[in-house]
């Protein structure tokens, strides 16, 4: 059964009393009752670790829940980059491997964070690298003792991974292979899991904003789902309706995609489906003793997917730039889809072909712009009426000791339908307007 | 808090209430020592002999002290044994005055029509409360009249269902739900039925009105323990609606108009056939009219739509099909369409359906009754791009037939048996994934047979000993022998020691989790080889007092063992079938005391419940989210101010327990692709299960109506205040344990509320 966050969002829906009984408050009188305080609640000691047998090393983040007594503030949200709300510090916490009595590891003690360093994040601990040793079906058990002498226990069972498939427009191939190219409007992914020892799959969808060269950033989640099946489908036209709750679509025409499928054991499917209830306090389903949160198991493969959509605006289509920069020639193409048929919205294409970057200069080379190739690139711009506006990515290489620094020059134009028109160049950075120079465009099929 | 002069305010108008009803029933107190007699007799129509209903009959300088019934006759209590001087009026007819010797017991009058309006149909015969005192052995049963749930307050229209909420025994957890708990049961423990065919969520708009239109409504009884051998299938109680067959003499146009809904029936004769019909249909128009006066889309409404057709066989006997369609739609705009994007709709969906023939034939001695009939509640919620979908159907296809008999010796014997069907199924699928999420199918069969007896052997006992077998097949294979008994002894003849005992099977339910406090409807499922078939027994004993006939005082204590109830688990797994719910036992004491004023120009009640109730899972032991301990509700009718007739509930209920918080918790989104946790999402942690009480709740209504005569019918317009003290009863709080010091803060149940409408009849 698909699961996950959707079951939280749809218990915020106005039910009908509900909605019925805030029209009355608002038309007769306020029915919030006045806040006052109460007495300081029960300190709980919240276990959230999620073993990977694809990764080198484990962690696991130990943190204390609210009780109003300590204000937790506004700590950053990644963990463990950042540290957690109110973390917990000097716990032991120990992983066994029940089932793998020659486990060179042991009892696998995990690192409190050191004091500098990648890994110095308060409330995360480190296993060595390689330990705890993690077979399909072995039963692992986690033990934490906090320093104020709770103990929190708990098990999970290494699901096994024998590899997945995916399939479009009837053809098979191996999940976390190469690019595959589908068109939202079209086409439908299906997704096949060939496991062992797993309970649910873990299916997410983030979009790859900006790829610069081998860089990648801006990760953004636009699809999480659990299903407590082998297989599932993606429809290209699906929205995010089991993450975020918007309905956005889960994917654009003229982006790039990374579709992360997880094996999951029961420990992290009951984690990932369960909340407790906002007026009762219960519903999560906590698998630990002793404290709350999570002690499960996942493997993950990822699959890389270039997403078109069909081109029914004029506007859409292929572009091409071509200019001298300096004595940079730049020769783009750029394959616009627009996000919504309207006069004025956001765009999205795919961008290959020369570009340029920027030199600051170290003598006796002067500053200047460099020739620059692009591929697998997609970039983000705005349409309005036939005007077009698209970042694109570029650098500026820093004079040593080095370094490089991102922007985006903006390439804006007034499209002219059959016939070339001019694009700016805009440094994005530049405080005003910046104009590097100017393009040539034409629309090769409208 | 209540202002010191609202709250002096408060106080006055509760003990006025109080004093009134008092006030009123002291001289009937009287009169019971004075040598007093009874007439009866019919009112007709002059020009034709046709029977006039409705005629208010008073002793000359006396306020009304009946009205004719349907066919005219009427029964007039507590007159002087000497000549009497009896006023005959109604709207519509030339009033009379007629005297009555002192010997004569039995009069025919017949009035001169008047070429004016008709007046509404008044009902004040013996009451059925006396005549079941006197003639039948059950404890526990309140009948309500047509009358008294029209003028009882309520929110926007009149309603059985909160009329049924303020007898003794029930509870009903707040102001948004017609659903109610009766004597430490669960709401799904109560049996609803309409002219003998189940209903199973009678329930619109969350439980904010009941799907009885009382309009169309003839009777209500209601039983809440130790319910004889002919009633199966639930554990708590009965709530027998009966509709209306139809004017027999003419036909009525009757409708309302109110905040809420419009509604309209129409009953009468088919001519020259004997065939009565009713037809009922309403609807809430919030929706067509909000976008009309706002920028907003009210996307939710109710109707429903009822019909009686009733045809007379040989022998007073008649064949009567009853059907009833109901529907609560909701559409929610999850997802705004823009241009190039769909939206995404929450479609929601649910309701009632049933239909039903009943063929009652007297033959000599016996009256044989066959029922045939189908009931369905369904719902359905969705997503309309169909990423998620959830859907309940629970159907009865139900065959019964039974026949009483007076054999001789003081016997009326009821031999009876029916054959329940369901079809229950549960299901939820995610169909844009490709994933057929689950799908739970119970189809439990249901026979039964039953023997009833109400024996009279002498005067001052009524005994009534009954059994009842039920055998459950299709998977769970279970059989049970229901043996129940009741019996009443007469000390005097207005004063009997009542007491009832039986044992009682359920075999379908509704796993809604008690700590919510709100239950849109229930969701059913029936009994399997994994879900077992639920139990209770009863033992109820106390007393009846008629003060004259028109005052009773009933107490009653009871005691009722629970085995098998099911309770929601919140933790169940999707792929486990058999864990979706939590079995309980558990146990319900309490005393009811019931004072009510039936007949006269001041009627009403004071219903006082005291109960505790306790329910062992094989983890906890907890008072259930309805275990209130304290009831006190006060309704009393009566004239009121400009010509009013007035309409005014004050109601107390001790503290109802809920699940405390004790702090949150950061339940963490974990991300695969980055093995990180990024974002999170506060929870809170409860708790001991029921282990914190809301403080105690109150709440004063009023409502006024009038009467006018306006085109050639009569109209009723009403005014109803509901919470008239603002009191903020506490419908849920919510804790914050991020902030230091912790806060709670919370909402409450309906504030002050006037809602207006009118009625109309023809």
């Amino acid at each position: 059964m698909v699961s996950g966050r959707l079951r939280a969002w749809l218990r915020r829906l106005p039910l009908p009393p509900l909605s019925i009984g805030a029209v009355l408050c608002g038309v007769v009188t306020a029915c919030d009752l006045a806040e006052t305080n109460v007495p300081s609640g029960e300190s709980v000691v919240v276990v959230q670790a999620v073993m990977r047998p694809d990764r080198i090393q484990q962690y696991v983040v130990v943190e204390r829940g609210y009780d109003g007594v300590l204000d937790p503030g506004n700590s950053p949200a990644t963990v463990p980059a950042e540290p957690p709300q109110v973390p917990v510090d000097g716990a032991v916490v120990t992983v066994t491997n029940l089932d793998d009595s020659a486990d060179p590891c042991g009892a696998t003690r995990f690192d409190a964070p050191p004091a500098s360093g990648f890994f110095a994040v308060r409330g995360a601990y480190w296993s060595p690298p390689g330990c705890p040793s993690m077979r399909p079906g072995d039963r692992l058990a986690l033990r934490v003792l906090a320093p104020t002498g709770e103990v929190i226990t708990g098990e999970t069972v290494v699901p096994g991974f024998n590899g997945a498939t995916i399939t479009l427009r009837g053809a098979t191939q191996q999940l976390g292979s190469d690019t595959l190219e589908f068109n939202r409007d079209r086409d439908t992914l299906g997704i096949a899991v060939d496991g062992s020892f797993f309970r649910a799959l873990h299916i997410e969808v983030r979009r790859v904003a900006v790829r610069v060269g081998l860089q990648v950033s801006n990760f953004d989640r636009t699809l999480l789902a659990f299903a407590d099946t082998s297989a599932i489908r993606l429809p290209g036209t699906i929205r995010d309706l089991y993450d975020k709750g918007v309905g956005d679509p889960t994917f654009l025409g003229g982006r790039y995609y990374v579709i992360a499928t997880g094996v999951a054991d029961t420990n992290y499917f009951d984690f990932a489906r369960s909340r407790n209830d906002d007026i009762t306090g219960r519903g999560f389903v906590n698998r630990l003793t002793g404290g709350i949160g999570v002690f499960g198991s996942l493997i993950a493969v990822t699959q890389p997917v270039r997403v078109t959509a069909d081109q029914d605006d004029p506007r859409e289509g292929r572009y091409h730039l071509e200019g001298l920069i300096d004595t940079v020639h730049v020769d783009l193409t750029l394959d616009v889809y627009l996000a919504r048929a309207t006069d004025s919205t956001d765009a999205s294409g795919f961008v290959d072909g020369a570009w340029m970057q920027y030199f600051e200069g170290n003598p006796p080379v002067l500053p200047g712009w460099q020739a620059r190739s692009l591929s697998q690139l997609a970039v983000d711009g705005h349409v309005a009426g036939d005007t077009l506006e698209f970042a694109i990515p570029t650098r500026r290489i820093l004079p040593p000791p080095g370094g490089t620094e991102l922007f985006n020059v903006l390439v804006r134009g007034v499209r002219t339908p059959g016939q070339p028109f001019t694009v700016q160049l805009i440094d994005s950075l530049a405080f005003g307007i910046a104009q590097i120079g100017t393009l040539t465009a034409t629309q090769i099929n409208p | 808090m209540i202002p010191e002069r609202v709250r002096r305010s408060i106080t006055v108008v509760s003990c006025a209430g109080v004093l009134l009803l008092v006030a009123s029933l002291l001289p009937a107190a009287a009169a019971a020592q004075i040598a007093t007699r009874t007439v009866t007799g019919r009112v007709l129509s002059l020009s034709d002999s046709t029977a006039l209903p409705g005629v208010r009959i008073s002793l000359l300088g006396r306020a009304p002290g009946a009205s004719t019934g349907s066919d005219g006759r009427f029964r007039l209590d507590g007159l002087p044994a000497a000549s009497v001087q009896l006023v005959f009026e109604r709207i519509g007819l030339v009033p009379d005055t007629v005297s009555v010797a002192a010997d004569v017991q039995t009069v025919t009058v017949y009035l001169r029509l008047h070429p004016v309006l008709l007046a509404p149909l008044i009902t004040q015969a013996t009451p059925i409360a006396r005549e079941r005192f006197e003639l039948i052995a059950q404890t526990s049963t309140v009948s309500l009249e047509p009358l008294e749930i029209k003028e009882a307050p309520g929110i926007g229209e009149p309603d059985v269902a909160r009329v049924v909420q303020l007898l003794p025994g029930t509870v009903a957890k707040n102001d948004y739900s017609t659903g109610f708990n009766v004597r430490g049961g669960e709401a799904d423990q109560n049996l609803i039925r309409l002219d003998g065919i189940t209903v199973f969520n009678p329930s619109h708009l969350g439980g904010l009105f009941s799907t009885f239109d009382p309009a169309a409504v003839e009777r209500v009884d209601f039983i809440t323990g130790g319910f004889p051998a002919g009633f199966g299938g639930r554990l708590s109680s009965v709530l027998d609606v009966g509709l209306k067959d139809g004017d027999p003499s003419r036909t009525h146009a009757t409708g309302a108009v109110s905040l809420i809904s419009s509604k309209l029936m129409v009953d009468g004769p088919v001519p020259g056939t004997g065939v009565r019909y009713v037809l009922a249909g309403r609807r809430t128009y919030a929706d067509a009219f909000a976008d009309k006066f706002t920028d907003d889309t009210f996307g939710y409404y109710f109707g429903d739509a009822l019909g009686k057709l009733t045809v007379p066989t040989w022998g007073r006997g008649t064949v009567s099909a009853t059907g009833y369609w109901g529907r609560d739609n909701l559409v929610l705009q999850w997802v705004t369409p823009e241009p190039g994007r769909d939206g995404v709709d929450i479609d929601f969906d649910w309701g009632n359906r049933l239909a039903g023939v009943t063929w009652r034939q007297p033959v000599g001695r016996f009256v044989f009754e066959q029922r045939a009939s189908v009931s369905e509640f369904s719902t359905h919620f969705g997503l309309s791009s169909n990423e998620y979908g959830f859907s309940n159907t629970a159907r009865l296809y139900a065959l019964e037939t039974g026949v009483g008999a007076s054999p001789g010796g003081g016997h009326q014997l009821r031999l009876g048996g029916s054959m329940e069907a369901y079809r229950l199924a549960y299901a939820v699928d995610a169909q844009a994934l490709g994933d057929p999420g689950f799908d739970l199918r119970y189809a439990p069969r249901v026979w039964a047979g039953y023997v009833d007896d109400q024996w009279q052997p002498v005067r001052w006992l009524l005994v009534r000993p009954g059994v009842r077998v039920e055998h459950v097949g299709r998977g769970a294979n279970f059989t049970g022998v229901a043996p129940r008994i009741a019996a009443k002894v007469f000390l005097t003849h207005d004063f009997a020691v009542t007491g009832s005992a039986g044992r009682y099977y359920q075999a379908i339910h509704s796993i809604r989790d008690q700590e919510q406090p709100i239950t849109v409807f229930d969701v059913w499922i029936g009994a399997n080889d994994v879900t077992p078939v639920a139990r209770a027994d009863h033992v109820v004993l106390g007393f009846e007092r008629w003060f004259g006939e028109r005052t009773s005082l009933s107490v009653e204590g009871y005691t009722k063992k629970y085995e098998n109830v099911l309770i929601r688990n919140r933790l169940d797994d999707p792929g486990v079938t058999g864990d979706e719910f939590i079995t309980a036992n558990g146990y319900a004491r309490g005393v009811d005391v019931l004072l009510r004023r039936h007949v006269g120009t001041v009627t009403g009640w004071i219903a006082y419940s005291y109960s505790k109730t306790i329910r062992r899972t094989a983890t906890d032991t907890f008072p259930p989210a309805h275990d209130r301990r304290h009831s006190l509700n006060v309704v009393v009718q009566s004239p009121g101010p400009w010509g009013s007739r007035m309409g005014v509930r004050w109601g107390y209920g001790s503290p109802m327990p809920y699940t405390g918080i004790v702090g949150q918790w950061l339940h963490r989104y974990y991300d695969p692709a980055t093995n990180q946790f990024s974002g999170w999402e506060e929870e809170p942690i409860a708790g001991v299960i029921d282990g914190e009480r809301y403080p105690y709740y109150s709440r004063l209504d009023v409502s006024f109506r009038w009467q006018f005569d306006w085109l050639g019918g009569v109209w009723e317009p009403y005014l109803q205040v509901a919470n008239v003290y603002n009191r903020q009863n506490v419908f849920v709080y919510t804790f914050d344990y991020s902030s230091v010091p912790p806060t709670r803060s919370g909402y409450t149940q309906l504030p002050i509320l006037p809602t207006f409408g009118v009625e109309f009849r023809w």
